[in-house]
């Protein structure tokens, strides 16, 4: 009954880099359309997880299993294309070209054409209009032709969001959405993130407790490569040892 | 904007027509400045468009214009037949060479594809009964077009300018098309193509295999042009030379690689009847370039252009 709604189930993960351990025995299933928060001080593991996810890094030891296919090591782009889209830390943007460009391209990546080499894309409207429609989503109408690297902080990390949702993903990874943003700009991007179909798994890296409490589902928390307690916002606010390492924080 | 384009293009179409009347020796000089324009722009499209910093693309240029002449002079075909055997065969070797390269970058790329083009190099010297070894391959007889022959310098001039047009007008539409999109895409930040779904490897392999097709087009040309071929043209240095005019003229721009030809040839030509150690210029400009227009010649116009207008 559960393999029917389980979108993502990792088992037994393990990763090191030589004796540093940064994901250690760790065992976590997201359920279709779960919107589920990875916390924990920094260096407890959270963005090399996304990454193993993601591909960007290849685990040690155990499985990620997606939609029941196993995706343990495979390269980023077979796991775009699964279904697995990000946004990075760092905004990882295509910085020379417009913010159309960079949607656009992502959509290319999901739709084609790939190997056409004498159509202009000026004439792909359809690749026009839907890149239009996901910047107008995310909360970018005006200056669409602006590159990337012009657009202010912000912008840039809304784009993020725009580039990873042109690939259509039933499960979507972001790592901290809010990073560096001003409480107004935090707050439009808690509204894009709550605005997303409920549909999406979300798998979300975030250190801002409001943030988190008020959009996850469920919430994870690691603590050096370990999960020490996962479950609903309650049980996480009622776990002493969630207490012990976030001594002195609001939760 | 689509209309002052067309206009442009057909200006220079128009001079390109017109170079002819400026004698023999200034065509037989637009001529080659055309060929290594060619020659120039396939790099470009890896070192300005995909962001592939080959230092081997010699190679390409080279073993096609050893094709040509080399089934011309021991087997008598024709320069028409040996021309698409030569672009077919870069196109190839650049299929076989791209797949080792490609697995690295940065500087590993560069000293990969150097060594494998002076792989193509030693070739050249040491097979001496196919290729001449260093005294190069004389003897061949350039085609005829409609029955003109192209030992005429005119009719030579204007295949060799149809050919410019025709490489300049595919690099274009390549660049403009979806799949030049994904080579400006790696250029620009290869671990989010990969991350938004794309395959970057088979994308950095097909650029590597029409740019080195592309050159061989050139080096074609180039056995055309010369009816001579040594091993030169096999050398690292001419690979540098390329790197320098695409550099020198703006890279990842399309007039700037057959700017910066034309710099580097004509200094070479006008310099060196002058000045022993016209190669001395030449950097000196390209160091100053490098400096102070990091845009390249071509940049600078348009950046200058764009001012212009905005004001």
């Amino acid at each position: 009954m559960e393999t029917d709604v389980t979108l993502l189930r990792i088992e037994n993960l393990q990763k090191a880099f030589g004796s540093l351990v940064v994901t250690r025995d760790l065992n976590l299933v997201i359920t279709a359309g779960e919107r589920h928060a990875l916390i924990g001080p920094n260096g407890a593991g959270k963005t090399s997880l996304l990454h193993q996810i993601g591909g960007q890094l290849r685990p040690s030891a155990g499985r990620i299993l997606f939609r029941g296919r196993d995706i343990t090591g495979a390269s980023p782009d077979v796991v775009c294309r699964l279904g697995i889209a990000r946004t990075f830390q760092q905004n990882s943007l295509f910085r020379g070209l417009s913010a159309r460009e960079n949607v656009r391209l992502a959509i290319q990546a999901h739709q084609g054409p790939l190997y056409d080499p004498l159509t202009p894309v000026a004439a792909l409207r359809e690749h026009r209009e839907r890149a239009e429609a996901l910047l107008r989503r995310v909360g970018l109408a005006e200056g669409l032709d602006r590159t990337a690297a012009s657009l202010s902080y912000g912008e840039q990390r809304q784009l993020e969001i725009a580039l990873a949702l042109a690939s259509e993903p039933a499960l979507l990874l972001l790592d901290e959405p809010t990073a560096g943003m001003s409480p107004a700009e935090t707050e439009r991007m808690i509204e894009l993130i709550r605005g997303l179909p409920r549909s999406l798994g979300i798998l979300m890296i975030e250190h801002d407790m409001q943030v988190v409490f008020s959009l996850a589902d469920r919430i994870t928390v690691l603590y050096y490569g370990e999960i020490i307690a996962s479950g609903t916002g309650e049980e996480i606010r009622a776990d002493p040892r969630v207490h012990e390492i976030y001594l002195g924080s609001p939760l | 904007m689509v209309l002052r384009r067309a206009v442009l293009h057909g200006v220079a179409l128009l001079a390109l027509a017109a170079v002819p009347l400026a004698g023999d020796y200034t065509a037989g000089l637009i001529a080659e400045v055309l060929v290594f324009a060619i020659f120039a722009m396939s790099l470009d499209l890896l070192i300005g468009y995909t962001g592939l910093m080959s230092f081997g693309h010699a190679a390409f240029f080279g073993l096609s214009a050893y094709v040509v002449t080399i089934l011309g002079v021991h087997l008598g075909w024709s320069g028409w037949w040996g021309l698409p055997a030569g672009v077919a065969l870069s196109a190839a070797a650049a299929a076989v060479v791209g797949y080792f390269c490609i697995r690295v970058s940065g500087i590993p790329f560069l000293m990969l594809t150097m060594a494998f083009s002076q792989l193509f190099y030693s070739v050249s010297v040491r097979w001496r009964d196919v290729t001449g070894g260093t005294d190069g391959l004389t003897g061949f007889e350039r085609p005829a077009l409609f029955g003109l022959s192209l030992d005429d310098r005119t009719t030579l001039y204007y295949v060799i300018a149809a050919g410019f047009a025709l490489a300049y007008w595919f690099l274009r539409r390549v660049i403009a098309s979806p799949l030049g999109a994904i080579f400006i895409g790696i250029r620009e930040n290869e671990a989010r193509m990969r991350a938004v779904g794309f395959p970057v490897q088979r994308f950095k392999l097909i650029a590597f295999v029409i740019g080195g097709g592309v050159a061989g087009f050139s080096g074609a040309l180039y056995a055309f042009f010369n009816a001579y071929v040594s091993s030169e043209i096999l050398h690292w240095a001419l690979s540098g030379d390329a790197i320098i005019m695409v550099i020198l003229g703006g890279a990842g721009t399309m007039i700037g690689p057959v700017a910066g030809t034309a710099i580097f040839l004509l200094l070479k030509y006008f310099v060196s009847t002058h000045f022993q150690y016209w190669l001395l210029v030449v950097g000196g400009i390209f160091i100053a370039c490098v400096m102070f227009l990091p845009q390249g010649v071509w940049g600078l116009v348009v950046q200058r252009v764009a001012a212009w207008k905005r004001t």
